[in-house]
C-alpha cells in the first residue's frame, strides 16, 4: 500500500491494463487478416491466449487499486493469470451496453456537485457509469436501498437525481440540407418531456421543428448568426451559445450536418 | 521489449503456412499451433504490455522475474 513512484514500472489500475491487451490483441488479429487481404490463401488467425505476468498490487488514496510489473530481484511477486479467447462479434453485442440506447449518456462527473468522487466510484463499481444508467437504476429501486447496499445517503441520491433532470444544453451543430435555410440542431439533455420546449435564439422565439430528450431541430430566423440560445422546458431553463459558421447559404447541398466547434469553449492548453 | 502485438506478429510470421498447397487433397496440413514460452513483461501506460522472449537460460539479477506466454493459432482460409 504505497504510492511511491517505483523504478520497476508504472502503475495501471486492471481496467487500463486490460483494456490496453484487448486493444493490442485486437491489432495482433487485424495484422494476421491483413496478411490474408494480400494474397496469401492460408494464415493462422489467433485462437486462444494466456499470459502470465508476475506484479505486485497497491491501493492508492483514492481507493483504486493498481497493478505494476514486478522489477529484477523482487522477490514475493503475484502471478496474474490472464486468458483471452477469440469471439464473435454476436456475442459482443450480446455483452455490451448498447450505448446508442441510452436516454442520457452524460458521464457521472456531470453531477459532481451532487456525488462525490467516492459516490461516483461506488455507482461505477456496480456498473452505473451514465446519468441514464442511474435514473434507471432509481426507476426501480429504493433510494434507501442504494443507501444500504451501496452508503449513497439518500439525500444526495435525490439531489443527483434532480440534477440529473435538468435541461442540458452541451452544444450545438448547423445542419445544412440541399436547397433550405440552415437549421440548428442543440444537443444536451433532458431537452423534452411531458411540455413541449421554447428556444430562443438571442431573445427571440424560434419555431422547434423536431424535439427529442438529447436533441432539438430549430429554425434560426434569417439574422440569427451567433449568440446566446435558451431553452424553456416547464420551469427549467438551460442557455448556451450558437454560432453558424458559413450557414445562410441555401446553396449547400450534401451536407447533412456540420458540427461547429464552440468558440467560448476553451481549450485545456488555453485558448486564443 | 517490443508491444505484446509485435511479438505475437513475429511468432505468428514464424508459423508461415504459405509453402503449403491449400489445393493439395493429401498430405500433412497443420491445423492449428500452440507455444508456450517464457516472458519477460513490463506496463507502459502509453503502449500496454511490453513483452519479448528471454535472451538466455540462465536470468541475471539484472532480469525481471519471468512470466509465461501460452498462444494457439488456428489456421484460416483467407
Amino acid at each position: 500500500m504505497s504510492s511511491r513512484a517505483d523504478p520497476s514500472g508504472p502503475l495501471l489500475t486492471l481496467e487500463q491494463f486490460v483494456q490496453a491487451l484487448t486493444a493490442q490483441l485486437d491489432r495482433a488479429q487485424d495484422a494476421l487478416a491483413m496478411k490474408a487481404r494480400t494474397g496469401r490463401p492460408l494464415t493462422f488467425a489467433l485462437k486462444d491466449l494466456a499470459v502470465d505476468l508476475q506484479v505486485f498490487w497497491e491501493v492508492g488514496s483514492d481507493g483504486q487499486l493498481r497493478i505494476r510489473n514486478a522489477g529484477p530481484n523482487e522477490s514475493g511477486a503475484s502471478v496474474v493469470k490472464l486468458s483471452f479467447t477469440s469471439i464473435t462479434r454476436q456475442m459482443v453485442e450480446e455483452n455490451t451496453i448498447a450505448f446508442q440506447h441510452d436516454e442520457d449518456p452524460r458521464g457521472l462527473g456531470e453531477l459532481s456537485d451532487s456525488l462525490d468522487a467516492d459516490q461516483t466510484r461506488r455507482l461505477q463499481m456496480v456498473g452505473v457509469r451514465t446519468v441514464g444508467q442511474l435514473k434507471k437504476l432509481s426507476g426501480g429501486t429504493d433510494p434507501q436501498a442504494v443507501e444500504a447496499y451501496l452508503g449513497i445517503p439518500v439525500m444526495n441520491l435525490r439531489a443527483a437525481l434532480r440534477s440529473a433532470s435538468r435541461p442540458t444544453v452541451t452544444g450545438h451543430a448547423v445542419v445544412q440540407r440541399a436547397d433550405e435555410p440552415a437549421l440548428l440542431r442543440i444537443e444536451g439533455a433532458n431537452l423534452s418531456g411531458e411540455e413541449q420546449p421554447e428556444v430562443r435564439l438571442r431573445g427571440e422565439a424560434v419555431e422547434v421543428l423536431e424535439a427529442q430528450p438529447s436533441a432539438l431541430l430549430v429554425r434560426p430566423l434569417s439574422h440569427h448568426r451567433e449568440g446566446q440560445l435558451e431553452v424553456r422546458i416547464g420551469g427549467a431553463r438551460a442557455t448556451g451559445f450558437f454560432y453558424m459558421d458559413g450557414a445562410g447559404s441555401t446553396a449547400a447541398p450534401e451536407t447533412p450536418a456540420t458540427r461547429v466547434a464552440d468558440p467560448w469553449r476553451v481549450a485545456p492548453g488555453g485558448g486564443r | 521489449m517490443i508491444p505484446l502485438q509485435e511479438l505475437l506478429a513475429d511468432l505468428a510470421h514464424s508459423l508461415d503456412p504459405s509453402g503449403l498447397d491449400p489445393r493439395a487433397i493429401t498430405g500433412l496440413h497443420v491445423t492449428d499451433v500452440s507455444v508456450d514460452l517464457p516472458l519477460e513483461a513490463r506496463l507502459s501506460p502509453a503502449q500496454g504490455l511490453l513483452a519479448f522472449t528471454p535472451r538466455g537460460v540462465w536470468a541475471t539479477g539484472f532480469d525481471p522475474p519471468r512470466g509465461r506466454l501460452r498462444a494457439t493459432w488456428i489456421r484460416t482460409t483467407g
